[in-house]
């Protein structure tokens, strides 16, 4: 016969498994808490409304960036067979150019082919006009975009 | 005085819808916000062009009948991430543009890429003799903008959705490597451990590129656009507001079965579900008319 199936348990055991039990009773407890706060009517809205606001945040940013990506393509200004990546930096660098008095220079498009501008004050014009005309609908846009909490009303759905 | 510059779309009808149709729509988009080309052409088969003809002929100011053998290409056509059908994918002859455009200058796009801008009005005169873009945005912010791969250990691919070239020796020789790689689709296929097994425009322009760069990664000029703005087939159409301005319901990236709404104006958009373009054809063509 087994004797591990007949032999009383311990009293060492016995104690032991009697605390097992205690605590398993109290993480029941606790769980049963937890579950009735879940239930709770304001807290259930409160994760719906975040929730919501999730989507729209989801939406907000994905139109961001759509308004960023669209910013980048415009800003581009073809001249002489070459391709300029109009920013302030391109601006800045023109503005030298046209300050030290030069009227024809040739440089790096976006390819990094060079290019000769003939008339640099033209150029820098052309390219600062381009570049705050495109910003500004950015801005415009955006202010749209943030200032509304809705996305239907920013999509004029 | 014969056309210099002239806007070409490849379209040939499948089983599944009308690219023809959609082409047609496509230019007169391009027609619209586009005004440096001196005309659109539409190179398609004969049996397309028979059904189509009343609408070809009033969308593009010349029409080139290519009949190449039909492959035996399929692909899935997803209409979002709720249904899929397969279809023959009839665009194997893009790489026979070169010899069939008629004009100097030619900026090839997509039956499915909605011209909404000007920007690709600055093409015309460039320095360069060939050029493409490597770098995408897709519109629902799934994948994100840095060039993608053939594979994760080859080289990176461009997207043949929109292309520029003027007539050279470097890119006949360039569109007579696509060819050749189109002929030995499977050796190369293998070599550059593309996936997929379908040909793909994409794949056979990104090699022949690598090759007649030296085998290096090629420094090929860009687009005066700086990403390609794709909609996925998990992408729909919400509503057409006018010849610049889409609404799309855009797929959740953790959940592609729900979307959210994006607003698109004054910008590109290469829209893959051409089941979405053709629900909603009526749409696009009262916008531009």
């Amino acid at each position: 016969m087994d004797k591990t199936t007949t032999s009383k348990p311990s009293k060492k055991k016995l104690e032991r498994n009697k605390k097992i039990k205690e605590s398993a009773e109290k993480i029941v407890i606790k769980e049963q808490t937890v579950h009735k706060r879940e239930l709770d009517a304001t807290t259930v809205q409160r994760l719906e409304k975040a929730l919501e606001q999730s989507n729209t945040m989801q939406s907000f940013n994905l139109n961001k960036n759509t308004l960023k990506v669209k910013t980048q393509n415009l800003l581009s200004y073809s001249t002489n067979g070459g391709t300029f990546r109009v920013d302030q930096s391109l601006i800045s660098f023109v503005q030298y150019i046209v300050e030290s008095g030069r009227k024809e220079v040739a440089i790096l498009d976006k390819n990094d082919i060079p290019i000769l501008i003939t008339d640099t004050e033209e150029f820098l014009e052309n390219i600062s006009s381009l570049y705050f005309e495109v910003i500004n609908d950015y801005y415009i846009d955006y202010q749209k975009l943030r200032s509304s909490r809705k996305i239907e009303k920013v999509l004029e759905i | 005085m014969t056309a210099q510059r002239g806007i070409i779309i490849l379209a040939r009808d499948n089983e599944n819808f009308s690219y023809a149709e959609i082409a047609s729509m496509s230019a007169a988009y391009a027609r619209k916000h586009l005004s440096k080309f001196d005309e659109i052409c539409l190179i398609t088969d004969q049996i397309t062009y028979d059904k189509k003809h009343k609408v070809i002929e009033g969308s593009f100011d010349r029409i080139i009948i290519d009949d190449v053998v039909t492959e035996n290409n399929l692909r899935f056509f997803k209409d979002t991430a709720n249904s899929t059908n397969t279809g023959q994918f009839l665009n194997t002859n893009r790489s026979n543009v070169y010899e069939l455009s008629p004009y100097e200058e030619t900026l090839v796009i997509d039956a499915d890429y909605i011209i909404m801008s000007d920007v690709l009005d600055q093409v015309w005169g460039s320095e360069n003799d060939f050029m493409i873009n490597y770098k995408y945005h897709d519109i629902s912010g799934r994948g994100n903008t840095n060039i993608q791969y053939l594979d994760d250990f080859t080289i990176p691919m461009c997207w043949a959705t929109v292309f520029y070239f003027k007539k050279s020796e470097y890119t006949e020789n360039l569109f007579f490597m696509i060819n050749h790689i189109k002929n030995n689709y499977s050796y190369y296929h293998q070599l550059y451990n593309c996936t997929g097994s379908m040909f793909r425009n994409d794949y056979a322009f990104s090699i022949a590129i690598h090759i007649m760069n030296g085998g290096i990664q090629a420094n090929t000029p860009s687009l005066p656009i700086e990403y390609l703005n794709n909609s996925f087939d998990l992408d729909d159409i919400f509503r057409v507001n006018s010849d610049n301005d889409i609404i799309m319901f855009c797929a959740k990236r953790e959940n592609r079965h729900e979307h959210v709404l994006g607003r698109f104006t004054n910008m590109d958009l290469h829209i893959m579900n051409k089941f979405a373009i053709s629900r909603n054809i009526d749409q696009f063509w009262e916008a531009v008319s």
